[in-house]
């Protein structure tokens, strides 16, 4: 599916690897700062909305339609889910001016957004007004998934989300735990401190200060619903990936999350905001440095690591197409 | 890939301006009311924007006749036109309050840090147990306010001395209303009222203290002996040794030879890039560790989140970001 | 495995009942099958001679719990009430058949075979199963 022509997609893409190789690290940084890649620029900020917009919303619609509890709100997390719908407008809004406004009128806010024709004036707290819950609502604005987390007794509990493009995880059955559980099938990350000083991090987090972080995996095909519930129907294409080796590399993506950790003043709540994009590795493979910094991080990545990122069946092909791709630039001198 | 520095919100008021400490907002002061030994200041932002949210129970930190003092955030939090602050003229205080209260006029610009959330309200909270002394109502009635936001139960405690004014009482029934507010003169009565409500609350309460020392002590003994957990109790707790600028030191680096001087108000990471000796950084805030440089020589002064307690004591390595020092001169391996 | 079992969700339960904490105000003690009765009945006795308020259940387990008088209990509880619970983790979690980490079971829904994982929900009081064969060659 080719929605977007590839150099917008490419030229907004998060490259994930610093180094040569990769291993887990507490790799938060303060957001709002532009990254000027070899092929373009993102991460101006914490919201981002781009080419791909209606369509993924559309499909955020009917995920939800299907599977309804890939939005989950414990009751206490009303305040927190208000917050989080003005903080994610307000970004948007700043971030597209030309597009989106959010303005304050005495005691109602008034939202308005030309890419999908929506004019809304709500009241804090008042659902009725906004006419849906309002993480729902957030979510129908906006691209990112969110995790809204309660910091309570010295620790942060997941207790909301609306999160239909997962990596291979279950909002629905994560929900109610703590940042230290959730994060504990992960290997390495605890023992090696990762997580451990993240949490402190996220701890003492301050609202009007956000931060970021990437995550990443490869995916097959452009498929956005990753979730453990469907795993069934994606699960297979992992091992059927390899069985047409020309296709190979228009449909195995580099998955990369941008993640924003935030501070939500109002309630105190901490926001996840997960941004997803993929790249497949032909397009990926036609920046130089990209191709050859994946692939050396593909071959030295360790086995675990590999296993738990649900690299094992392609990791080996994809970093030999990658460098196949290199040995034919340099054989042409591209 | 090149990250560019933070872009501040363009309207924002968190803008900094040359002449004030990172982060620090410059307020005039719009109004002023004085009822008894209090004294009510309401703070706008020079430009008429609104400002930063906060979480209910912040203080801010202001710069008043040479001192700094925190003084508790009590009106709205969400985009606020104003901060509002109750200060009690302490006669033999550090000057700060007698400031305010003797010298200080409607028109006359503050300078303030950010709100800091030290005492935020318990989202999960069955029923919230607001208990006040005195000029400690002020946290409090921020907490009303978001308790009436979000609809959650409460009721309010006050105590207050037998010759003193109450402070706000007249904006506190409003808030309240007839049933959620108890008032209780003198230490018979208070400690008679807390005996009888603390026995009778639903499981999933929580207890929110704030006022003089021995008061807060107290109450937390009579719940204690009731039975209630220590991580229901909540007391506000705040203090402004982080903020301090801090005295100046000199910083030898053991492998280069050279020295620099560290002024008041500038962080050692800021002096060391200054001086371009490269460190690495991420988060500087105290938080994430990459900053961490080796102490050959000299005591630090650890004001880092990062480091353990044992860590601590070795003082054999420091968060430059963040950390300064207790002698004259660090010596670090760099 | 360099996942740490300290470190996932997975429940660790107390290897000795814990003692009656003498602080609380009042007690709700909860107890199912026979090394459940045991341990309920040591920590009613400790609870007595505090003389403070107690309310005790034992079921016997054999089927799903009547839990109608606990949650009673709770909805009238007041903060300073302390509550024990003495049960195979089974009853405690209210899981239905008796797995381990790393069991497969079919899935009563779509048949699948699902293979235990060490994730544990407390709200959901299960362990996550995920599909053991998705990624199996299907020849």
């Amino acid at each position: 599916m080719n929605r977007v022509a590839a150099s917008d997609r490419l030229s907004r893409f998060p490259f994930p690897y610093p180094q040569d190789h990769y291993r887990y690290s507490t790799n938060v940084e303060p957001a709002r700062r532009p990254v000027i890649t070899e092929v373009g620029e993102w991460g101006r900020w914490t919201i981002d909305v781009d080419d791909e917009y209606e369509a993924e919303l559309r499909e955020r619609e009917e995920i939800l339609v299907a599977d309804p509890s890939r939005c989950v709100v414990l009751a206490h997390m009303r305040a927190a889910c208000w917050d989080s719908l003005l903080e994610c407008l307000g970004e948007a809004a700043r971030a597209n001016p030309a597009t989106m406004s959010l303005t304050r009128e005495g005691n109602s806010y008034v939202w308005s957004n030309a890419r999908l024709g929506e004019e809304r004036r709500f009241v804090i707290g008042d659902e009725d007004t906004l006419g849906a819950e309002p993480l729902a609502y957030t979510g129908s604005q906006v691209q990112e998934d969110i995790v809204l987390l309660d910091q309570r007794e010295g620790q942060l509990w997941a207790d909301a989300g609306l999160v239909t493009f997962a990596a291979d995880w279950s909002l629905r059955f994560d929900v109610g735990m703590t940042f230290l559980e959730l994060h504990g099938p992960v290997p390495r990350v605890h023992v090696e401190g990762v997580i451990p000083r993240a949490h402190r991090f996220l701890l003492r987090l301050e609202a009007h200060h956000p931060y970021r972080r990437t995550n990443w995996t490869m995916s097959v095909d452009r498929r956005l619903d990753q979730s453990t519930e469907t795993y069934p129907e994606w699960g297979p294409d992992r091992l059927g990936v390899l069985e047409n080796p020309e296709l190979l590399p228009d449909r195995l993506q580099l998955r990369v999350e941008v993640q924003h950790l935030i501070r939500l003043p109002g309630s105190g709540a901490i926001m996840f905001l997960i941004r997803t994009s993929m790249v497949p590795l032909r397009e990926l493979a036609t920046v130089p440095a990209w191709r050859t910094r994946m692939a050396a991080v593909l071959r030295e990545l360790p086995q675990d690591m590999v296993d738990y990122k649900g690299l094992t069946h392609f990791r080996d092909p994809a970093a030999a197409w990658l460098e196949s791709a290199q040995a034919a630039a340099i054989a042409t001198g591209a | 890939m090149t990250v560019a520095p933070a872009q501040p919100l363009a309207s924002s008021p968190l803008a900094p301006s040359a002449a004030v400490r990172e982060g620090w907002l410059i307020l005039r002061v719009a109004g002023v009311s004085t009822a008894g030994r209090v004294r009510t200041l309401r703070l706008v932002s020079l430009t008429g924007d609104t400002l930063p949210s906060f979480t209910p129970g912040s203080h801010i930190v202001v710069e008043a006749g040479g001192r700094t003092n925190a003084y508790s955030l009590t009106g709205d939090f969400l985009e606020p036109i104003a901060y509002e602050i109750s200060v009690l003229r302490i006669p033999d205080g550090n000057g700060g309050s007698r400031w305010i209260h003797d010298d200080l006029d409607v028109g006359q610009e503050l300078s303030v840090s950010p709100p800091r959330s030290a005492f935020p309200p318990v989202a999960s909270a069955q029923h919230h147990v607001l208990v006040a002394g005195g000029i400690g109502i002020t946290p409090i009635l921020s907490h009303i306010r978001a308790a009436r936001l979000y609809r959650r139960s409460f009721e309010v405690i006050y105590a207050h001395r037998h010759d003193a004014e109450v402070p706000r009482l007249r904006e506190l029934r409003a808030l309240c209303g007839p049933d959620r507010l108890e008032l209780a003169q003198g230490r018979a009565q208070v400690t008679a009222r807390l005996r009888k409500r603390l026995a009778e609350q639903p499981l999933g309460s929580v207890l929110l203290i704030c006022g003089p020392g021995p008061m807060m002590e107290a109450t937390e003994t009579i719940a204690t002996e009731l039975g209630w957990p220590s991580q229901r109790i909540h007391t506000e707790r705040f203090s402004t040794e982080a903020l301090d600028p801090g005295s100046p030191f000199t910083v030898k680096l053991a492998r280069s030879g050279r020295q620099l001087l560290v002024p008041s108000g500038v962080s050692l990471l800021e002096a060391l890039e200054a001086a371009e000796v490269p460190v690495p950084n991420l988060c500087r805030r105290g938080v994430c560790g990459e900053c961490r440089v080796a102490v050959k020589a000299g005591r630090p002064e650890h004001r880092d989140l990062f480091l353990s307690d044992e860590e601590r004591t070795a003082n054999d390595s420091l968060m430059c970001c963040v950390s300064r020092a207790h002698d004259a001169v660090l010596e670090l391996e760099l | 495995m360099t996942v740490s079992p300290d470190h996932t969700s997975v429940p660790r339960w107390p290897d000795e009942p814990p003692d009656v904490d003498p602080t609380g105000s009042s007690y709700l003690v909860v107890s199912t099958g026979e090394a459940g009765r045991a341990v309920a009945s040591r920590w009613t006795a400790a609870i007595a001679s505090l003389a403070k308020p107690l309310w005790a259940h034992h079921d016997s387990g054999e089927s799903p719990l009547a839990l109608d008088g606990l949650s009673r209990e709770l909805a009238a509880a007041r903060v300073g009430t302390r509550v024990m619970v003495a049960a195979p983790e089974r009853d405690v979690l209210d899981t239905h058949a008796r797995l381990s980490v790393g069991d497969t079971v079919a899935c009563e829904g779509c048949h699948r075979t699902l293979i235990v994982y060490h994730h544990v929900s407390r709200l959901h009081g299960a362990y996550l199963g995920y599909m053991v064969d998705a990624e199996e060659p299907t020849t």
